[in-house]
């Protein structure tokens, strides 16, 4: 439904027979003529984060080609043949082309899904000239899901195209039209991609991951860490379904960082709940958390596959292939038994336990959960302090030899105050907020690299010494000698910068910009 | 773009026709085709249903790009568009004589419509003047319809001398016999003699009322007709020049 840049197009309301009122305002000489029917089937793409439409843009499948057209003029940025319709694909796995590199823009993990499919039916007219020359062309159209499993009721359009050339000849009839009064109106393409979406109840999702909870200062803590874990179990919710596909590797990680988020909170503001009736919701959490481990390892290195390609020279390129396989085989697998474990009791179980504990809004006894009543402006300064004490004391600690150990923790302490201050970014200026995460970053960036570097060669070493020494598999054992070798290369040049990351960190200017948000945050 | 001049020094020998369903199947294979009828008697303007707009006329030609762009009106049929003649371009020679580089004027004139189509068929007047050079020279492939006479043969020889004479590539024409009459002996036997000749193409166009027709009918005889054996000629002659020019 890519508009031609002379589009107009009228939403009707009613029954309004606007071809009748075309025909008496044509010109002298002119006519309507026979009408000819058509349907089309049109499938709507985006990711599960709608990445396509806050970049507005539509992305289409219609005859076997799917259009990438701008929200705002209706105008077809782009097309690519797609022969299937897909119930998803990823922007990497489109021909190369202009149409690719715009999705790819809109996401590059995140996996576009059939969103919505509509059957539209579309009669058209051609309007004649005293020569009998077609001048323009007036459709109708209908539509409904294609399913029919709803009854969803779409707006219906007249649309009136001139052909090149002929604007001229055609605005003198567009003026004698009727007055549109109630019974139709001029629309956008946006408009009408909206009233698509909306009649499919597909708008007002807006999923996301990222926390943007707006909390009161002096509501009690307890409160505002209910509605936090509200929001996680949410998102764990929110994520199931595509786990379970096996859309893209984005439902997976989404999930394991609510899960994280969850733990962390209520582990780093213990005196929020009774410690007896938290305990088992705690080890729930980390289970759960253990339990995606190896399903997102094998993502993970399943999604490095073209980095890992790159890094070797052409001829050991392929040797990586078995690695490969055998981690797709690997991933199937983990993603069966996570499925399983999903869908059997315990898990729904779990999560139904955890629901009704986050439902309970009555205050917990002050003596086993002293916080709990506490303003929760006041518990957030304390938290953030202490854990941005941790962070400092812990760096300063970190010897020479910076181990491996002391990085690995040290990234930990560093994510535990990350979640806080996300948390309760709400209390702080945006300023401020965005201040302290810039100072932050480049400390979490080396040891995020760091860590991630480590995994990653602890992986590839188990992988060599598993080899079996009988499957030729001295190609391979090369190709991951090679990755080793580059992989503690990059880690090791980390390492050596961290010392000076983390004293650029360890500054008065951070000291300044936590006791600017905090001070503030003590007197609110 | 690849650009295809039908040209013929003689008037009624199908160069219209030719025209008109040359660009009707190559635009029908959804590749964008523009048809500019430049001669004054308007004759492709006039089967596609089109007049030009008031406005346009020999100097807006003559004044390239965006001017020519304004005046392009799409046809009935997807992908092919016209540039309607106007009767002012009987002037065109004067006018191009009275510019600086009149033979490569069109050439640069047209630079403006490459992003926007795939082929460009001129529909010229029957006659050898300024104006025909121009477009010599702005044309990839020069198509001569020639009925199977001899004085049809004698004038062709001259155009391709004419190429030599004035520093133009006579390897850019390529004739086709037109309005072919079997049952005439002459017909059969030009045919025969030169239906090999390098600067020939092999497909010929059978004289058919069909394609007289179509100024009734007023559309390409392979939108109306397709399934005629003229409407068949074309299709096959399409396909030979098509691949002329992709070699």
């Amino acid at each position: 439904m890519s508009d031609t840049p002379d589009t107009l197009y009228l939403r009707i309301n009613g029954e309004e027979p606007l071809v009748q009122a075309v025909g008496q305002n044509l010109p002298a000489g002119w006519r309507v003529g026979k009408s000819s029917t058509r349907r089309e089937r049109l499938v709507f793409y985006d990711t599960f984060e709608e990445e396509a439409f806050r970049k507005g843009l539509a992305v289409m499948r219609r005859k076997g080609v799917l259009s990438v057209i701008d929200l705002d003029n209706g105008a077809l940025e782009a097309d690519t043949p797609l022969a299937l319709t897909p119930p998803s694909f990823f922007a990497a796995d489109l021909p190369e082309s202009k149409a690719r590199k715009r999705l790819l823009h809109c996401s590059s993990l995140r996996a576009f899904i059939n969103r919505c499919a509509i059957d539209r039916f579309v009669t058209s007219w051609r309007i004649l000239d005293q020569e009998d020359k077609t001048v323009a062309t007036l459709e109708y159209e209908s539509s409904h899901k294609s399913d029919k499993s709803s009854e969803a009721v779409f707006p219906r359009y007249y649309s009136i195209t001139p052909l090149k050339g002929f604007h001229k000849e055609l605005s003198t009839m567009l003026m004698a039209l009727p007055e549109p009064v109630d019974a139709y109106r001029v629309t956008s393409f946006r408009e009408r991609f909206i009233a698509i979406m909306e009649a499919a109840a597909l708008l007002g999702r807006g999923y996301t991951s990222k926390l943007h909870m707006q909390l009161d200062p002096r509501a009690p803590i307890h409160e505002n860490v209910r509605r936090l874990l509200q929001f996680t179990s949410s998102i764990m919710e929110a994520n199931e379904e595509g786990i379970r596909k096996d859309i893209d590797s984005e439902f997976l990680h989404d999930f394991r960082v609510a899960v994280r988020r969850s733990r962390s909170i209520m582990r780093l503001l213990n005196g929020v709940f009774e410690p007896e009736k938290t305990a088992w919701a705690l080890t729930g959490l980390r289970e759960l958390g253990k339990r995606t481990n190896e399903l997102r390892d094998s993502d993970v290195y399943l999604l490095r596959r073209d980095e890992y390609t790159a890094l070797l020279p052409t001829a050991l390129q392929t040797a990586l292939d078995p690695f490969f396989s055998d981690l797709e085989a690997e991933k199937r697998l983990h993603h069966k038994h996570f499925c399983r474990y999903l869908a059997g009791r315990e898990y729904p179980g779990f999560i139904a336990t955890l629901k009704e504990f986050i439902a309970l809004d009555e205050l917990p006894n002050p003596e086993s959960a002293p916080l709990a009543a506490q303003p929760t402006g006041e518990v957030a300064a304390k938290a953030i302090r202490k854990a941005l004490k941790k962070v400092l004391v812990h760096g300063r600690r970190t010897g020479n030899e910076t181990s491996d150990t002391e990085l690995h923790e040290l990234r930990i302490d560093c994510k535990k105050l990350r979640y806080l201050l996300e948390f309760f970014a709400s209390l702080f200026p945006p300023k401020a907020t965005a201040q302290v995460l810039r100072q932050m970053k480049a400390l979490q960036d080396n040891l995020g690299a760091f860590v991630d570097l480590s995994v990653q060669m602890e992986f590839l070493q188990s992988r060599l010494e598993a080899l079996p020494a009988d499957r030729g598999g001295i190609g391979e054992a090369a190709a991951i000698g090679g990755l080793l070798a580059t992989l503690y290369r990059k880690r090791e040049k980390v390492r050596a910068h961290f010392h000076e990351i983390f004293s650029r960190f360890d500054s008065d200017e951070t000291g300044e910009l936590f006791d600017e948000l905090l001070t503030g945050l003590a007197e609110a | 773009m690849k650009t295809i001049a039908l040209y013929s020094i003689k008037g009624g020998v199908g160069k219209t026709a030719a025209a008109v369903n040359l660009s009707f199947l190559a635009a029908a294979a959804a590749t964008p085709t523009l048809i500019c009828d430049l001669d004054p008697q308007g004759a492709s303007s006039f089967y596609f249903r089109i007049t030009a707009s008031r406005k346009h006329n020999s100097e807006k030609l003559l004044k390239g790009n965006s001017k020519i762009l304004k005046q392009i009106k799409a046809t009935d049929f997807p992908h092919l568009d016209l540039l309607p003649s106007d009767l002012s371009y009987r002037n065109l020679d004067i006018e191009l004589s009275e510019s600086k580089k009149p033979k490569k004027l069109l050439a640069r004139n047209l630079e403006g419509l490459e992003a926007e189509y795939r082929y460009l068929f001129f529909d010229c007047p029957p006659n050898l003047t300024l104006l025909s050079e121009s477009v010599f020279r702005a044309s990839d492939l020069i198509l001569v319809p020639l009925i199977p006479t001899t004085l049809s043969i004698r004038t062709f020889t001259q155009l391709i001398d004419f190429f030599a004479d004035n520093g133009l590539d006579s390897a850019k024409i390529a004739g086709f016999f037109s309005m072919e009459e079997k049952k005439k002996s002459m017909h059969r036997e030009i045919v025969e003699e030169y239906q090999s000749h390098p600067a020939m193409l092999k497909q010929t166009i059978p004289y058919s009322s069909d394609v007289e027709k179509m100024g009734l009918t007023r559309a390409p005889l392979n939108a109306t007709h397709p399934k005629t054996s003229a409407a068949q000629a074309y299709s096959k002659l399409w396909e030979e020049v098509r691949e002329k020019m992709d070699k």
